[in-house]
């Protein structure tokens, strides 16, 4: 970003998990370890630049496509939340040894949220799961009971 | 439109984004102050103040000849909790993938 706004545009995450890289890419990439956190009730990955990465929940689906895949260190695709046809998220995973020799140390940005566009985030559209429309409504009553 | 998407509108457009930004780190100000800070004519300037204040983001105060614009703050808390919200959903997912894989 070469501007900062003040709403950020980016979401960055980062955190050690106790085992080795390669099975962190397993969970990223694997349909049958994704659907365990991610956690859907389908994927398909088509782990291969160009690709399409597709989670489907009980009544709505999304799709990404695959831009960097370097097993197992790091993987980028820019994601769909509104359908193809509209300005899509990009989401970076970075996997590095963690400090003690057997856990990894993954960064996950998800990044590009000022491209939305309102389709995106005017109520619970097509792409966005009923989760995140529950979780915008109990952080939305949080900051007004704060007021 | 519900505040949030009208902010990520606003916001979808680079200029803007500075016009925003200068007025969150130094507003009130008018399009002819505004318009060297940014790098575009004094009129284009204004016309990305209008679109701001008819999306609600900006308020604009006559001063003279002259409107000075301030950022209407709100809209932005809505588009805030947004992002927390996107937040929320990564912090829960790898919070689940470290348990997953931990085999806690």
């Amino acid at each position: 970003m070469s501007t900062t706004t003040p709403v950020p545009d980016e979401i960055h995450r980062e955190l050690t998990i106790g085992v080795p890289r390669e099975r962190v890419w397993a969970a990223l990439t694997e349909p049958d370890q994704l659907v365990q956190w991610f956690p859907t009730k389908g994927a398909r990955v088509d782990l291969r630049p160009g690709g399409e990465l597709y989670l489907e929940w009980d009544e709505q689906s999304a799709t990404g496509t695959f831009d960097e895949i370097d097993a197992p260190n790091r993987l980028v695709y820019r994601w769909f939340p509104g359908g193809t046809e509209l300005p899509s998220t990009t989401v970076e995973f970075t996997l590095t040894d963690a400090d003690d020799g057997t856990g990894t140390v993954l960064t996950v940005v998800e990044r590009g949220f000022a491209q939305l566009r309102p389709e995106h985030l005017a109520g619970n559209e097509e792409g966005w799961t009923s989760e995140l429309q529950e979780l915008v409504d109990y952080l939305n009553a949080t900051l007004k009971s704060r007021h | 439109m519900d505040d949030a998407g009208r902010v990520f509108t606003a916001l979808a457009d680079p200029t803007r984004r500075r016009i925003v930004r200068e007025l969150s780190i130094d507003g009130p100000l008018t399009a002819t102050q505004l318009a060297p800070r940014v790098g575009i004519s004094r009129q284009a300037t204004s016309k990305h103040l209008l679109a701001l204040a008819e999306a609600g983001l900006a308020t604009g105060e006559h001063i003279g000849r002259e409107t000075r614009f301030e950022l209407d703050t709100r809209p932005f808390a809505e588009a805030e909790s947004w992002m927390r919200a996107i937040g929320a959903l990564w912090d829960r997912r790898l919070h689940t993938l470290k348990a997953f894989l931990e085999g806690a």
